[in-house]
């Protein structure tokens, strides 16, 4: 896989330690983590009433089906995962584009 | 390209990071000659001032740059634009659940030109050789 090294660069002195790079199923256990940090549902035991809750199965399903539009950010000091991306193909029309509930374009993530 | 999620720990915020996560994304695009992506983004300020505004008038406001929501603001500066409205797009008690339809053009984007495989050759290409 391509690594784009312009994203290695970083866009303030403060975040240097931080890089972007392609996910791999490695990640998929911290960014379920991260995925409760950042949305505040920490503690809250994925079930399945939690329809938007992102889990490890589902993040390696989309590395699966799209590996290319998948990304994470990754604190190099720490050696954490601190942000990531899940990008899915879709067929749209960008003149007239048409939303749809999270839910049913993601098929419940 | 339809961005599912995006998101940082909140301890590395406004550092740019989802900036450059974006950036990843739109170069994928680039790479594969997508037509570009398409998300709902969580007007996610809107819950502070939805007793006074609409939130098609919050949008307004925010696409006009009379007004900064932390994220639909950072996404327009990407370069995306706004579409439609939707009700219930997600859960989000920060939104109120409205989700705004984005849209980014890939520049680099060509539509690819079908060619179709020759089906019949004129009479005078046509192979002579007799198959058995």
């Amino acid at each position: 896989m391509i690594v784009h090294k312009h994203y290695f660069r970083d866009r303030q002195s403060g975040d240097a330690h931080i890089a972007v790079i392609p996910s791999t199923l490695k990640y998929v256990d911290q960014m379920e983590k991260l995925h409760q940090t950042a949305y505040g549902y920490v503690g809250y035991v994925p079930s399945d009433d939690c329809d938007e809750c992102m889990t490890a199965a589902k993040f390696r399903n989309h590395l699966r089906v799209f590996p290319d539009g998948q990304f994470i950010a990754v604190d190099r000091d720490a050696n954490e995962v601190v942000g990531a991306t899940v990008s899915m193909l879709v067929n749209f029309d960008s003149a007239k584009p048409v939303l749809e509930p999270w839910v049913k374009l993601t098929d419940f993530g | 390209m339809y961005g599912v999620d995006s998101f940082v720990h909140p301890d590395y915020r406004s550092k740019g990071v989802g900036g450059k996560l974006m950036e990843a994304r739109f170069a994928t695009a680039k790479r594969r000659n997508l037509r570009g992506m398409l998300a709902g983004s969580l007007p996610i300020d809107y819950h502070k001032v939805a007793g006074e505004m609409t939130i098609e008038q919050y949008v307004r406001e925010v696409v006009a740059g009379k007004r900064f929501d932390t994220n639909l603001s950072k996404q327009l500066r990407k370069g995306f634009k706004v579409g439609p409205i939707i009700p219930d797009y997600a859960d989000s008690w920060s939104s109120l659940d409205w989700g705004v339809t984005i849209v980014w053009d890939n520049p680099a984007y060509r539509p690819v030109k079908r060619v179709w495989p020759v089906l019949a050759l004129p009479a005078t290409q046509q192979p002579s050789a007799v198959y058995p």
